[in-house]
């Protein structure tokens, strides 16, 4: 089958972190593609760099045969590349019908028109019509864009591709942060574009039913690199395709001593029916979640179902719309994120935030500059007790540290605040083994001074040696609620919200 | 709802356009020369902050330098016009001159955004109030040009019309504006002021519909110098002279400070911001020698107090109200 547009060697670095490694892939005309990977993969890079939205440092794009590596993103689109994007990207302060009038002008080569009227170019706005329409916008085309529910933005995002007419529509994460509903009629949507054959899809996204209910093709790409590619069915059995899902046997991990189950004891953080919202996107449902003093508690789930949120939301970064969060004892939900951190929570955030200009010992040392910050039990030689690595390389500066070294720096920072819970995000993301051993022998380390720590990560066998306790979301909703060791051994739930 | 601001074009006012026509013409019978000097220069504004608002409120490029493309057209119509040259042809050519700066220093400005666009032109117009304020030899230095004749309408042996009793000319700067208004009118209301306002909403998002943003942003920063041009053309046989003063970034605030109190969302708010800056300044250059510290605060009163200037309040309290039946 001929392919509709196909890359060779595709690399893309961000200032030595790369993004996209090497990447040749052939997208056969007609079909449905899906790419996924986990969070930080080089998905949307790669999305970009065949919309032209960023040029490639190596490599080449080919469309229909046709070099297009370094034309401009407007040229694709005009050559027949449609793009929606994964942050609703739609001109909030325009009504739904000028929202998509924009690329329907732009299609019928009429936008130059500095002097005729706008209403009169009837047969334009037929077709605007006509696609709003389709899309189940047409009750809504005289509202302001920036009105309207999340799910109604994320259609008019689709609209907006799809009036460029493309034979090839890419759709960066469309039904992100919809609801049960709203995702439903996306769905149907999707489906309905598939089924009538007039363009190939090449969809991203988070959400598995999605992925296998519609697509003919899936690629897995995995730190910037592709990793497999095949049809669904073999992508589910492909074991690497697995293992970046639920995480690689860690060989020679320690036998971490697992603390009793402690479910009667003092409960350090208590969130109760907790929803957030990003705008108008509901990231988090109704969730709830105990960790009792001295226990380590993981919170699992592939990327995108809310984990990260949760985090943020605890530590009053993205404070919840409805909902309660108790740490020891006081209600913290509505209270500032520094007034949270000088409480006792410690967070590290999965990006790390090393500053790139300070060395490691300055990066330690910030924390107690700062007045409001609890100090006291932690100093930087009882860091370095924790992590033997850090004591050698205290004059580096933080931007020539690595990725493991960076994540550990950060867990380190978080210490000198003298936290009494510790919030990890994605602690073992993007670690070779040996690292993520180390790393594991720490975190037992810091459980001995008598932290409690809550884990959100995707690596079970990584959370089945830290943690007691598993929460799993899915959705941005509470899944599963149990020990770990029952979890374990429950293949059947393991496989249901976190395996591909 | 801040987002119930825009949608201008659904305003149109029929009654409101012909009367403000109406009045406009009927000055001269009830007003002294007082009367028409005044609104003659709240015309050149109204252009002046309308060509500004092509740029700024359409497509949210905020420039600092366009008394730069106001004084070309002022200096190269009075250069022309103390050469003896007919009125219409100095006129036009201060225009196409101011057209032409456009385009070169366009060409540098929209690659930039932002904080970066609005310091490269404030930059490039201090650059030309530099030249014309240095090069004495043509544009006269500080002095300026001074003596510059208003000539006459007509064709060569057929017909001719003196434009000096002053009427004469308030009537042909008002016809001349009006055209270039509605002109500017036009586009607002065409294919390329939507796209315009896409790229003000979401510049990102016009290259994925298939339109090349930079471009057109190109084409609205050339309409802006043009027409900030012809302005500074019609001013300078109106004043009879022209001093580097019309090329310093004060000038250039002039119109960012009209189109911010009537409203840069709605077609017709730089009208009503010319109005009111050029009667305010008028008025309390009267009551007192401190003018400018007043005149700087009742300025700031009123664009801090109507969030989207005068009209795009008025709009959206209009909207406001209909929503809730």
């Amino acid at each position: 089958m001929n392919a509709i547009i196909r890359t060779e060697n595709l690399t893309k670095t961000f200032s030595k972190f790369i993004a996209v490694n090497d990447v040749t892939l052939k997208i056969p005309e007609g079909q449905v593609m899906a790419i996924i990977g986990p969070n930080g993969a080089g998905k949307t890079t790669l999305i970009n760099l065949l919309t032209g939205r960023l040029i490639p440092d190596r490599g080449r794009v080919f469309f229909r045969n046709a070099d297009i590596t370094s034309m401009s993103s407007s040229g694709r689109v005009c050559c027949g590349i449609g793009r929606s994007f994964q942050i609703t990207n739609i001109f909030p302060r325009l009504t739904v019908r000028e929202n998509v009038a924009i690329p329907a002008l732009a299609h019928a080569k009429q936008t130059h028109s500095v002097i005729r009227r706008l209403a009169g170019f009837q047969e334009t706005h037929k077709r605007v019509d006509k696609i709003l329409e389709e899309v189940g916008l047409g009750d809504l085309a005289n509202l302001i864009a920036g009105q309207l529910s999340h799910g109604d933005q994320r259609r008019l995002e689709i609209a907006l591709a799809l009036t460029t007419e493309p034979c090839l529509l890419i759709l960066d994460e469309p039904t992100a942060g919809m609801n049960p509903r709203e995702r439903k009629k996306a769905l149907e949507l999707l489906g309905s574009l598939a089924k009538s054959g007039r363009l190939t899809l090449l969809i991203i996204e988070h959400d598995m039913d999605v992925v296998f209910s519609l697509a003919d093709r899936i690629v897995v790409l995995n730190q910037g690199s592709l990793l497999a590619e095949g049809s669904p069915d073999e992508i589910r059995k492909n074991p690497r395709v697995l293992d970046i899902y639920l995480g690689a046997a860690i060989a020679g991990a320690p036998e971490v001593q697992k603390a009793q189950l402690k479910l009667e004891g003092e409960k350090i953080l208590e969130v109760k029916e907790i929803d957030t919202f990003y705008g108008l996107s509901q990231a988090l449902h109704s969730v709830s979640l105990k960790v009792h003093k001295g226990e380590a508690v993981a919170l699992l789930g592939r990327n995108g179902v809310g984990k990260t949120t949760t985090l943020r939301c605890i530590m009053g970064l993205n404070p919840p719309r409805r909902g309660s969060i108790r740490f020891c004892g006081e209600e913290i939900s509505r209270y500032p994120s520094y007034s949270i951190a000088s409480r006792g929570i410690g967070y590290v955030p999965d990006d790390r935030r090393i500053f790139p200009n300070l060395s490691t010992l300055e990066n330690l040392m910030l924390p107690a500059q700062v007045r409001w910050i609890r100090k006291g039990h932690w100093t930087v030689d009882k860091v370095a007790q924790i992590f033997p690595q850090l004591a050698k390389i205290m004059d580096r500066k933080g931007r020539f540290l690595s990725g493991g070294e960076q994540k550990m720096l950060s867990i380190g920072r978080a210490l000198m605040g003298d936290p009494s819970l510790l919030l990890l995000d994605e602690p073992s993301e993007g670690l070779s083994p040996l690292v993520l051993k180390m790393l594991l022998e720490a975190l037992d380390r810091i459980r001995e001074e008598g932290l409690t720590t809550l884990v959100a990560d995707q690596n079970v066998n990584f959370a089945h040696a830290v943690a007691d306790r598993a929460y799993i979301l899915d959705k941005g909703a509470i899944a599963y609620d149990g020990a770990m060791e029952e979890l374990w051994a429950d293949k059947e739930v393991l496989k249901t919200y976190l395996a591909v | 709802m801040k987002n119930s601001r825009i949608k201008s074009s659904q305003w149109r006012w029929p009654l409101g356009v012909g009367l403000f026509i109406l009045i406009i013409l009927l000055v001269p019978l009830v007003g002294g020369l007082f009367w028409q000097y005044l609104i003659a220069n709240v015309l050149l504004l109204s252009l002046f902050a309308l060509s500004f608002n092509v740029l700024f409120g359409m497509a949210g490029y905020l420039s600092f330098g366009q008394g730069a493309f106001y004084a070309v057209g002022a200096y190269v119509t009075g250069l022309l016009m103390l050469a003896k040259l007919p009125l219409l042809v100095s006129i036009l050519l201060g225009f196409v001159a101011a057209g032409v700066l456009a385009l070169i220093l366009g060409f540098f400005c929209v690659r930039h955004t932002q904080v970066y666009f609005a310091l490269l032109t404030l930059a490039f117009g201090m650059m030309v109030h530099a030249i014309v304020w240095k090069w004495s030899s043509v544009t006269g230095g500080d002095d300026g040009l001074i003596g510059i004749p208003r000539g006459s309408l007509g064709v060569p042996g057929v017909i001719s019309v003196q434009l000096e009793p002053f009427t004469n000319y308030y009537y042909f700067l008002v016809i001349v504006t009006l055209f270039a208004i509605y002109f500017l009118y036009r586009i607002h209301i065409s294919p390329f002021g939507l796209v315009l306002r896409g790229i003000r909403e979401n510049s990102g998002r016009v290259d994925f519909a298939g339109v090349a943003a930079r471009k057109y942003i190109l084409i609205a920063f050339i309409i802006a110098g043009l027409f900030a041009g012809l302005a500074g053309a019609l001013m300078a046989p109106l004043e009879k002279t022209v001093g580097p003063a019309v090329a310093h970034w004060t000038k250039s605030g002039e119109p960012v400070f009209a189109a911010l109190i009537g409203g840069p969302f709605v077609f017709s708010g730089p009208i009503l911001g010319a109005l009111i800056y050029i009667g305010l300044k008028e008025f309390i250059v009267r009551l007192t020698q401190y003018w400018l510290l007043i005149f700087g605060i009742v300025l700031l009163t009123i664009v801090l107090s109507f969030r989207g200037g005068i009209l795009g309040f008025i709009q959206e309290q209009i909207q406001k109200k209909r929503s809730m039946y």
